[in-house]
């Protein structure tokens, strides 16, 4: 599942006018990351891949956004064991779950 | 309640803060773990909420480092977390952490865990609150303590208990001792003690010494004996003290001018004469000081006869009573053993340590060995009463000594002065005119004019003055016992309807080498007597019959007096009595 409904209506009735702001620094935020995790797997940064995959992870999960969370969990727990192996396949898998996380936050909320 | 979120990710700080806005609570917000540092000295949150992985610094070394800053508040740490493996959870709890919460937050579950925080803190933060609420109150009680133990030491210390020749040993139980120990000098020479145990220890006991040591110090320094000191200190005890609280004591009098020990013993046990060869026990003849009303009290004192360097021994019951681990009391026994074993080691090597005042730190010497005779036998049993042992050496020549240091005695010189009082009628009712007399000799001479015997002069020519001249009384009628009783109620009718008259005093000092002669001038306004009739008739008196009611006024006078002249009326009575400051 992209995206769990439930949770992202329960944020949008306590956040209120706030809930705006929340989308849009998750997806500028969210962008920021993935160009960072991009870079760290470039040049092969363990730790910095590891560090990344995991603040995404939670924010994520946090909104809701569950595909893009368990990605980021699996290339965190990779780095974790010291591995880039897979890393630019699951970079994908990443990004275009965001895109498309993105593309239904901006039109639906 | 102030909660810090500490998170590098900034939709991760906007969920959280919206959540717990929304139960009432007021967020600040630190990106990492060194900026947290910062936010929680400026802010002081009740509560934080601590991300592990952040950069710059991580949520362990922060934790570290707030948990290492917190004083004596409690301020809960939760760590948020996404990670589930054991390691990373316990590793929360070494540094400080006091709960987690794992990723994706539960509502629910946070607005739980953060109550439950709450709850414990607040209960922390109340107990430590009171905590230190009990530790100023005890400071502050035991600093008050310490002031009023020090007035109180002032105010029963302005004697010479620190002097070279008295060993003291006291322990109360608290901070305030029902034992007392005065000692001061006379001005005429020699010591007075008084060594007392009240009923009762601690503040209790101890107020009633204020009375005992006022009375004692300012008598002493008008030259009273010890047995007008027991009897003021017996009088104002039974007046102040409530029922059941008295003061066992020994009042000792060290003479040196006669190398006399005067004692009166009121209920001290433990008081001794240390002779050097032999051991006398200075018995106690009488109850405790403040049970006795004044007219049952006995002030007759015991008089046994010193040496110089001879030692006294006062302790209180305390020791006698003190227990060993199995409930067995020192008693009087081992107390008389120490005493005794002094004696044996003097008598085997010659006359040595006779405890002169030098030997004060001597580990031999008799204090010494009573004390640790005594910690030998109770090791380390707390006692239930104060413990208290005095050991006094009479070495004449200290005390002597002593007396001459004291400024307050200083050497008046016989000086030329007379002073005059004229009483009327409704004053003699409400004066007595001795006590004014001898403060009044006082002040001019010092203390140098022994009072007892001029006293018992003074008094009976007042009382001749008042009861023949002005109130015209016939002592005849009081030579049977009747007639006694008569004679005194006529004498309280007759001074109840007395309307006039008057009776003049006269003083006058002499000089002479080492004291003077006082000339003494009684005058009244009463009708006089046959002079040679009374004194032959109490020349009569004396030689026949001494048992008689009456009469003795005159020779007692005459027999303290260089000379006595009456006027040919005998309402005037001239009297020369000589004093010295030997």
């Amino acid at each position: 599942m992209i995206i769990d409904i439930d949770v992202i209506n329960e944020l949008k009735e306590i956040m209120e006018d706030d809930f705006d702001e929340l989308i849009s620094i998750f997806i500028s935020d969210g962008q920021v990351q993935i160009d960072n995790l991009k870079k760290a797997i470039d040049s092969s940064n363990v730790d910095d891949a590891r560090r990344i995959a995991h603040t995404l992870k939670g924010s994520s999960a946090n909104l809701g956004v569950l595909d893009l969370s368990e990605t980021c969990k699996q290339l965190e727990h990779k780095a974790a064991e010291g591995s880039l192996e897979n890393a630019n396949e699951l970079l994908e898998k990443i990004i275009s779950f965001f895109n498309e996380t993105k593309k239904i936050l901006e039109n639906n909320f | 309640m102030k909660i810090l979120i500490v998170d590098d990710d900034k939709t991760n700080r906007l969920v959280l803060s919206a959540y717990l806005k929304k139960d009432g609570h007021t967020i600040v917000a630190a990106q990492n773990g060194t900026e947290a540092i910062e936010v929680f000295q400026a802010e002081e949150p009740a509560l934080i909420l601590m991300d592990v992985m952040m950069p710059v610094m991580d949520g362990y070394e922060a934790t570290k480092k707030i948990k290492s800053m917190m004083t004596d508040k409690f301020i809960p740490i939760i760590f948020l977390t996404a990670m589930t493996d054991e390691k990373s959870l316990s590793r929360c709890v070494e540094v400080g952490g006091d709960d987690f919460l794992t990723k994706p937050y539960n509502r629910t579950l946070l607005k739980a865990k953060i109550d439950a925080l709450q709850r414990v803190s607040r209960l922390y933060n109340t107990v430590n609150e009171q905590k230190h609420k009990l530790i100023i109150h005890k400071e502050n009680e035991k600093k008050e303590q310490e002031v009023a133990r020090k007035v109180f030491d002032s105010i029963l210390n302005p004697g010479c208990l620190s002097s070279e020749n008295i060993q003291l040993h006291l322990s109360p139980m608290s901070l305030f001792n029902g034992d007392v120990v005065l000692a001061a000098v006379k001005p005429t020479g020699g010591l007075h003690i008084l060594f007392g145990d009240f009923t009762g220890h601690g503040l209790a006991a101890s107020l009633g010494a204020l009375p005992v040591s006022d009375i004692f110090y300012s008598m002493t320094a008008k030259g009273y004996s010890i047995n007008d000191v027991a009897r003021e200190v017996n009088r104002k005890l039974k007046l102040q003290l409530p029922t059941g609280m008295f003061l066992a004591a020994c009042l000792v009098e060290i003479d040196t001018i006669n190398n006399m020990l005067k004692y009166w013993n009121g209920a001290i046990p433990g008081a001794f004469l240390h002779k050097g060869d032999s051991v006398v026990e200075l018995k106690s003849q009488n109850l405790p000081l403040g049970i006795l009303g004044d007219s049952g009290f006995s002030d007759k004192v015991e008089i046994v006869e010193l040496h110089d360097n001879d030692r006294i021994i006062l302790s209180t019951d305390g020791i006698l009573e003190a227990e060993n681990s199995s409930g067995e009391m020192f008693g009087l026994k081992r107390f008389n053993d120490c005493l005794n074993f002094d004696i044996k080691s003097e008598t085997e090597s010659g006359i040595k340590n006779v405890g002169t005042a030098s030997d004060k730190e001597d580990e031999s010497s008799l204090f010494q060995h009573i004390l640790d005779t005594l910690d030998e036998f109770t090791q380390e049993q707390a006692q239930t009463d104060d413990v208290t042992l005095g050991v006094i050496t009479c070495d004449i020549d200290y005390i002597n000594q002593l007396a001459s240091q004291k400024g307050g005695y200083k050497k008046f010189v016989p000086t030329h002065w007379q002073f005059d009082l004229h009483f009327f009628y409704d004053s003699i009712k409400s004066i007595d005119p001795i006590p004014l007399i001898n403060q009044i000799m006082c002040e001019i001479q010092g203390h140098q004019i022994q009072q007892d015997k001029l006293s018992m002069v003074l008094t009976e020519l007042f009382c001749n003055s008042l009861d023949h001249g002005l109130l015209g009384l016939d002592s005849n009628i009081k030579a049977t016992p009747e007639g006694f009783m008569q004679f005194y109620s006529d004498k309280e009718s007759r001074m109840n309807e007395l309307e006039s008259g008057f009776i003049h005093i006269s003083v006058s000092n002499e000089p002479t080498e080492t004291g003077g002669d006082l000339t003494i001038i009684f005058e009244d306004s009463g009708k006089g007597f046959n002079v040679k009739k009374i004194q032959q008739k109490n020349l009569q008196i004396d030689t026949c019959n001494p048992i008689s009611f009456s009469g003795r006024g005159i020779s007692l006078i005459t027999n303290y007096c260089n000379s006595v002249t009456y006027n040919e009326l005998g309402n005037r009575v001239e009297c020369v009595y000589s004093w010295s400051n030997e």
